[in-house]
């Protein structure tokens, strides 16, 4: 997909999004999300060439998950701490909130290890020598 | 270049066999199956390709793999 393609969706979702919560229509994301898909792949098929993944693109996408996953953690922690902190004094809806962030990231982070010791061992196959 | 020396960066001239050849990027990208986007990235230097795709690249210039490749220390 290419560059306008890409910023066309992007200002599409926000618009969609803005006119959701200034409407007060909140059928209208989900209208808008399953529209977005279909131009995504509509669009993908019509500009892109035959090979739109490889060796690279695999590579990018690696450090694009583990970027992720690690903006998500801290992203996720500090208002996490905060909100259960913040509960104790004020609401315990509020510990509540933080508590369900931090069991997210968590299990975020046990996926990440499963996974890592899954591909770990995968890699390696079966140990013939010792 | 020895083994026991330390490579910290890969050199290649693709650049130079694609010219000679009288291809695009385009043209590469799509004999080798990758997107142009890697092409650049190999001829820039800020993507080293995987064995397969070294091999890959070696064959389609009728070249060995360090006449195209080489480290620098």
């Amino acid at each position: 997909m290419n560059k306008l393609t890409s910023v066309f969706l992007i200002v599409f979702t926000l618009a969609v999004i803005i006119a959701a919560f200034i409407s007060g229509m909140h059928a209208l994301p989900l209208a808008g999300m399953v529209l977005i898909i279909a131009a995504a792949i509509v669009l993908k098929k019509k500009f892109t060439s035959n090979i739109t993944v490889d060796e690279r693109i695999i590579s990018v996408r690696e450090k694009s998950s583990r970027a992720a996953i690690i903006a998500f953690t801290f992203a996720a922690v500090i208002p996490a701490v905060i909100l259960v902190l913040a509960g104790k004094n004020y609401s315990p809806v509020l510990t509540a909130v933080g508590y369900t962030l931090q069991a997210c990231v968590t299990f975020i982070m046990l996926v990440d290890v499963i996974f890592y010791y899954y591909y770990d061992r995968k890699s390696i196959g079966k140990e013939n020598e010792k | 270049m020895t083994g026991n020396q330390l490579v910290k960066k890969m050199k290649n001239n693709i650049k130079v066999l694609r010219a000679e050849k009288g291809i695009t990027q385009e043209e590469l990208a799509k004999a080798l199956r990758v997107t142009r986007q890697t092409i650049i990235a190999i001829e820039n230097g800020r993507y080293d390709p995987s064995l397969p795709l070294a091999f890959k690249i070696s064959g389609f210039f009728s070249k060995k793999i360090e006449e195209i490749f080489s480290g620098e220390e």
